[in-house]
Formats: C-alpha cells, structure tokens, sequence
C-alpha cells in the first residue's frame, strides 16, 4: 500500500511537471498562429480538435437543449480519442437512442418530453457529421436526419420553428424562422449568420432559445457553403453579402418582424459575412460580430492549413485532418490541397467605414491572445462608421475564452442581448 | 517536436497513472459493495467523490440552468483534485463572478439575463458547500447567499419563484413553491423531496423547469437535517413523515394546487422519506422513487465508506471524500469521528410498502441498480403492492443514465417521471 502510494505521487509529480511544460510549449505557439479551434480549457480528450468540438460546440449546447451530460459523457467514453471514425459512429448511436425516445415518448402524446428527446437527437445527428468527409455516403442521410427532427420538435413547441426556404439565384436556401410570440405583432429579430462550419441546427442551439426567452424572433439560414449546400455545388464566395441581403428580404416581408428592430449577428467566419452585408446596409438596425474578420485571408494565413503539406496532414488525427478537409470542399478548394484555403479567403473582407449600423463586437480572451485577431479587432474598430460601437472581451476565468465563447453560451447571451436591448429600444 | 513529446509523454504518464485506478474502481465497484457515489462513467477528477460531484450534481445542473460548460470546466481546471479547499475555494470565486454579472444585468433592467446569471451564481455559492464539515462558519453565510440570490432570481421569473416558510416545532422549513401559470387555475402539482445531502436549491435544479414546462406546480422544502436545518438543531430523524405533513397542511389549500393531483418525488435518502410520507398521508396521489429505499438502515449497512469510515481510514481518504462523509454524518446528529454511527442512526428510517395504495414509481440508474442491495429494497418496494400500480425503471448506462438520481441526465430522468406521472394523476 505505502509501495503504491509513494509510486503514485511520484507519477502525479512527475505528470504534473511535464504538464507544466506543455502548458508553456502550447502557449507561446498560441500567440502567433490562428487557432479557431483551440480549446482553452480542457474538456475530455487530447486531440485538441475533437476536444474543442467535444467541449464548444456540443457540450456548450446543453444550455440551449441540444445535449445531455451524461449522454455526452457516455458517448465521449467510447469514443477512440483522434478518430474521426469511431466519432462519427458513437455519435450516431446517441443520436439513434434519443430519438427511439423522442418517438416513444410522441407515441404516449408525451409533447414536452418528445420534444426534448427529439431535439437532442437532431444535434446528435449534427455531431456524427462532425469530420465526415463531403463523399461519405451517410453525409447527406445524416443530416437530413437531423433537419427533420429539428422540424418534428419544431412542431411541439409554442410558437413553432417554422422551416422557410428563401430564393436566392434561382434556387433556394434552406432555414428556420421562430416567432417571439403568437400573433403577428411586430417584434425585435435577431438574424443568426454562421461560419465556414455551421448548419442553421449549430445556430439554433447558439442562441435561440435566448432569443426567445428575451422576446426576439429567431432567423437563420444555411448560406451558400453551408449546411449542405456545397453538394450542389455552392460553396463560399467572396460576395456573401448577397445571400444574407436575400435573408433580410425575406425577414422584412413578415408582418411579425419589426422593421425597425433587426439585428445581425456573425459567428466565426460569419464575423466577416454580417459587416459585409451591413455595408451601405440601412436596413440593419444593430451588428454583432463574435468576433469581426475584416479581412479573412491574413487570418487563414497564420492557420495551421496554411502550412499543411501532405506530409504534415499525413501526422494529423483522422479527427483533424477530416475536419479541415470539410471546411476545404465548402470553399471549394480540394480536399488534399489545405492550403489553397489561403488563397481560397482571397477578397473575404469588407470596409469598416462602410458600416455604420451600431455594432458590437465580441472577442473570447483566449482568441484576443493571437496577434491577428487583436490586429484585425483594432482595424475593425478603429475603421467602424458608427456613432455607437462596443468591444467586449470575455474572461478566460469566467470559462468563455474559446471560439464564438460557445462553451458559454448563458454570458454570450447576456453581452449580446443587454447591447442589443439598449440599441434596438 | 517539442509538443509531439509531450502528447508521448502523457500518454504514457497517464496510462502508468488510470491503469492501477481503473484496476482499483472496477474492484471496488463490485456487486456487493455499495457506494452511492460511484462515477460510471468519469468526467474530469480522479477522486471519485469529486468526479461525481462535479459530473453528476454541477454539470448534470447545465440543462435546468444550475451551471454554464465552459465555467463548470474553468474552475475544475484550477482546483486541486481531491481537495476540499480548493474546490470550495475556486467556486466561491465563480459564483462571485456570476453574481456581479447578474446585479450588472438587473441594474440596467435586463431581467432575462440577470434571472440566468443570478441563478447560476445562487448554485455556485451552494456548489462551494461541499465537502464541507458541519461545523464550518461559512456553511451558514454561503447557504444564506445561495438562497438570497435565488429567491433574486425567481422574483424575476413568471409566473414568480416564491419562498415559503412552514412552522415546525419552533422553528421553520424554509420551502419554495412555484406556479405553472400565473392564471391561478387549479393543476398537478409536483412536492420534491430531497435526500441526505440537499438544499432545496438542488432540488429547484433538479426538476423544477421540467414540471413547470409540462403544467405541473412545483415545490420543495428543507427538511429537517437538509439545507442548514442541523444548524438549529433539526437532523434527520425515522419520522420523516412528520415534517413533510406540515408541508402538505401548510400548502394544500393553495388555489393553484388540485388536491386530486399532488404526487410526492423523493430522491436519495428522499426515496425512503416519500414513500414513509404516502404512508401516513393519503393526500400524496402518486410517488416517485429514485431510488426506492425500503430501509435506509439496512442500504447504509452494505455502504463500505461508511462501514469503514473509522477516523485512522478516513485519514488516508481525500479531504473531499473523508468531509462529504463527515459532513453527512452531521445531518443525522452523528459525530465526524463516528461515522460507522451512521448505520445505527438510520434504524427505524423505514416504511411498509404493503400499507401504500397511491401508485409509484421507482427509476434507478443501471450503475445504482447493479448494488444488489439496491435491487433487493426495489424489488420489496414494488412487489409489496396488493393492487399491481406500481413500476420500476432501470435507466441505461448506454444512454448516460446510470448515476445516483440520474442526476446527470435530467431530461431522460423526467421523461420517465412525468411521462409515468401524466398517466398516475389523469
């Protein structure tokens, strides 16, 4: 016993010594290269890439109804750590249980646990697709799987999600509308622009049931490189501002929309497409941006793509390597060729001096360490038209430091709506 | 190539590290051995206690609005695993930051935001109270703060968080007690009781916005020997019934509540105390179990760390462990340093299943319910029922359900309680 103990102590020592080290090694790596995916706090795994979409991405959504702890942990237990495989797989699973219960539950006229169910299991569904490659055969299965069930509970809930399809150069975007409030009196929207990774069901758990809960209805869309839309061909383009001037459109045509009080908000590489539709923009009465890419090609520059060589894509996890891979085919760039996304983000910016709709920008801690993105911050708020701006930095101490802060989605919410209920009075 | 070593290096490190403690869980976690705070699956601590703590009751809080992912895993980062002080250190430092968010939101009128802040402040200040021992003055003022600030916060829902107090042999429960909908219309109400070691706070956290999104009243008390009841003096005692009498006379007549439709839902220690309650008390219409303890006497007697918690053992255990244990012991009048004590103090904590004819419910984790203790007290709860209304749920590992009170899938856990719930009280 005494043997074991004292062999114990000197692992933990010695762990935590080479801990330490690490911890520097990572940290001073951080500072110059671009890392949207960088967790800075450790959730499950150590591949930092399956633990930031372990930890941000879906365990952040518990908040908004989109995962369960233990059925996160069960799933992330069985999970081969770096495999985008066996990610894929596990996730499918849960995905698969919720909804058996969902079903059950719809069957026994059960609608508010059907509606939980349901809506976990969509996100499920949305996780397996996570490093799924564009020529998996289950890609396009997966997610329609996920998008019918986000509708199923869509329908439990009071006012409904209501699905919408908007035209944009003869064809259609796919997305989703929730009123604030039954009845068709004119409320604050918030229209949810995502990044080079979203489906409108990540948006959804981002913000809307906080939407919601503060009285704002709720839009977002799948925008051209989105969702699903690369398997038709359409893939990000430099002129985002079209598709998401299409998206006001349509919102401005409801009669529940209050014309005078709608937002904009941009997430990720969405920090650059919102601003870029605000240009010259009147129509957009407020612009939140999580945070603002006035230029994205500099910022990919200093990602690791830029340098990712075969040979160095070829010592990357499946999980990794996968990942990145996806967001190549919906900038159209090849799959094996990651660093034709630098040249890719060529002419993805817009001119802060063209936007003079008040504007708030959110940056988390951890990402306002990296030299670009305080760069780029500064350009944006030095070069911002408008009269009323706000730069607000959220503390790594307070656990809302990653990327979009999604793995605090409660404080995000906080920052973003007390802006936006002082702007949009 | 400096990071590449690293990975190597831990990989290894932590390997040499889990492997003997996988080895060592899987003994201890042996059929016959009962640890209600066994971890099936682990979160981020090495110290099991700890593990379920954080896993089970703080993140297992995230769906009803207890605690936010990245804060859960900013102050694990920092403390030290294993250690009371630390970790009562680091979320008191949170719930500070919360709170100022909170009083930022409500200052500038922003109700939404202050509501949720406030509320995830009033857990962390609780969160800070574990492993703490019964004698600790900080017990008293954080407990204070905790409920100051939720009773904050639930002026600010809608229909309103009210708190309540019920006389009880010179002093008072301290209860909270919300509406469905504020139309003051007469609807199923939901009374939750806790166990040996809650506040009426993480009973809110629990369960409370899934009874009221499916239509039900919500309340909850401290019951002697819960919240900070053994500060006056109020432990836990083998007539539990009693006080949960003078809640029902205390709230019963309240218009919002359909006499016909009140069911009672213990948890922990609680799934002895509400069954005890349905016996004496034929206004509860339905129980819930989770899970069912016939004799608490009897379950305690098979919990190894209690058996075992001489002050020479537990002074090998971590500070988080040994003080949960103690502090426990507290809340049935039990010395620290006689904590064995605690099966003896338990005599008596017991009900007849054969004398409840109200329906009930019993869900147990599969981990919990791999105790064969536990599967025998479930099988006397539900096999001694005359009239054939009751039921037990084993809920799946496989689908994150396998914990104490399932604490840490919340969402699964209500579907089977309300589901079963919405049928018992037609």
């Amino acid at each position: 016993m005494a043997l074991e103990l004292s062999a114990r102590t000197f692992h933990t020592t010695a762990f935590l010594f080479v801990l330490i080290f690490c911890a520097q090694a990572s940290l001073a790596a951080e500072g110059a290269v671009v890392d949207p995916h960088a967790p800075h706090v450790s959730f499950h795994f150590q591949d930092k890439e399956m633990d930031f979409a372990f930890g941000s991405l879906i365990l952040g959504a518990t908040s908004a109804g989109g995962c369960e702890i233990g059925e996160a942990f069960a799933t992330a237990a069985r999970i081969k750590d770096g495999d985008a495989s066996s990610w894929q797989a596990e996730w499918l699973k849960m995905a698969q249980r919720a909804e058996v219960r969902g079903d059950k539950a719809l069957a026994g006229s059960h609608k508010v646990s059907a509606r939980q169910q349901l809506l976990r299991a969509s996100y499920y569904y949305r996780a397996a697709m996570v490093s799924m490659l564009p020529d998996d055969p289950r890609l396009t299965d997966t997610a329609g799987r996920s998008r019918a069930l986000m509708l199923r509970a869509g329908q439990l809930m009071e006012p409904r999600i209501e699905y919408v399809e908007i035209p944009l150069a003869g064809g259609w975007m796919q997305g989703l509308f929730r009123k604030a409030a039954k009845g068709v009196k004119p409320a604050k929207t918030l229209i949810l622009i995502g990044g080079a990774e979203t489906y409108a069901e990540d948006l959804y758990f981002f913000i809307a049931p906080q939407a919601f809960a503060r009285g704002y209805n709720f839009l977002t869309v799948d925008l051209p490189g989105q969702g699903l839309t690369p398997l038709e061909g359409k893939v990000f383009r430099p002129a985002m501002d079209a598709p998401i001037r299409a998206v006001l459109d349509y919102a401005l045509s409801r009669p529940d929309v209050d014309r005078a009080r709608l937002a904009v908000y941009g997430i990720s590489s969405g920090g650059g497409f919102a601003p870029q539709a605000t240009m010259d923009e009147p129509r957009i009465k407020a612009l939140v941006m999580n945070n603002c890419v006035v230029d994205a090609a500099p910022g990919v520059a200093k990602m690791a793509v830029a340098k990712a060589t075969p040979e160095v894509v070829a010592g990357w996890t499946s999980f990794k390597r996968q990942t990145n891979q996806g967001i190549a085919w919906r900038f159209g760039v090849d799959i094996n060729n990651l660093p034709g996304l630098v040249e890719a983000n060529e002419g993805f910016r817009f001119d802060p001096a063209r936007v003079s709709a008040p504007a708030l920008v959110l940056v988390s801690n951890g990402e306002y360490g990296n030299e670009e993105i305080r760069r780029q911050t500064a350009l944006c708020m030095d070069g911002l038209a408008s009269a009323h701006k706000k730069l607000v930095v959220t503390p790594a101490e307070e656990g809302a430091s990653n990327h979009c802060i999604m793995e605090n989605r409660s404080l995000m919410g906080q920052e973003v709506f007390d802006w936006l209920d002082e702007v949009l009075r | 190539m400096k990071r590449r070593i690293c990975i190597w290096f831990l990989t290894a490190v932590a390997l040499a590290l889990a492997l003997p403690a996988m080895a060592a869980d899987t003994k201890k976690d042996g059929v016959a051995d009962f640890d209600m705070h066994a971890a099936y699956v682990r979160y981020h601590f090495q110290d099991n206690d700890m593990d379920f703590t954080f896993g089970s009751v703080v993140l297992g809080g995230a769906t009803n609005g207890g605690v936010e992912i990245g804060e859960a895993f900013a102050t694990a980062a920092k403390i030290k695993d294993g250690d009371a002080a630390s970790w009562q250190d680091e979320w008191f430092k949170m719930a500070k930051m919360a709170e100022a968010r909170g009083e930022k939101s409500l200052a500038a009128g922003h109700k939404v935001s202050a509501r949720q802040q406030l509320m995830r402040a009033s857990n962390y200040y609780r969160v800070s109270l574990m492993a703490m021992l019964s004698d600790d003055p900080r017990l008293a003022e954080r407990g204070q703060k905790s409920r100051e600030l939720m009773r904050k916060a639930g002026k600010l829902m809608d229909p309103p968080l009210e708190y309540f107090e019920v006389p009880f042999e010179g002093t008072v429960l301290p209860g909270f007690f919300r509406a469905a909908k504020a139309d003051g219309k007469p609807r199923k109400t939901l009374l939750m009781l806790g166990g040996g070691e809650t506040f009426a706070e993480d009973l809110i956290f629990y369960i409370m916005p899934q009874a009221i999104e499916r239509g039900y009243n919500f309340i909850t008390v401290d019951l002697p020997g819960q919240g900070n009841m053994p500060l006056q003096g109020k432990f836990f005692r083998a007539d539990m019934w009693t006080p949960v009498r003078a809640v029902v006379d205390k709230v019963i007549g309240r218009k919002e509540i359909d006499k016909k439709r009140l069911a009672v839902f213990g948890i922990s220690a609680g799934g002895g105390f509400a069954p005890q309650a349905a016996e004496h008390d034929k206004r509860l219409k339905a129980v819930v179990v989770s899970s069912c303890v016939a004799d608490a006497e009897q379950l305690l007697a098979t919990w190894s760390h209690i058996k075992k918690g001489t002050p020479a053992e537990m002074a090998t255990w971590s500070t988080f462990h040994a003080n949960t244990v103690k502090g426990m012991a507290g809340r049935w009048n039990v010395p620290a340093d006689n904590v064995p004590g605690l099966v003896a103090a338990n005599k008596g904590f017991s009900f007849t299943p054969a004398n409840i004819s109200a329906p009930m419910l019993s869900v147990v984790g599969e981990g919990e319910y791999s105790g064969a203790e536990v599967q025998r007290q479930q099988k006397l709860c539900i096999e001694g029922s005359a009239k054939g209304n009751r039921k037990l749920v084993v809920t799946p590992l496989v689908e994150g359900a396998s914990n104490h009170c399932i604490m840490e899938n919340r969402s699964l856990m209500a579907q089977e309680v309300f589901d079963w719930l919405d049928k018992a009280l037609k």
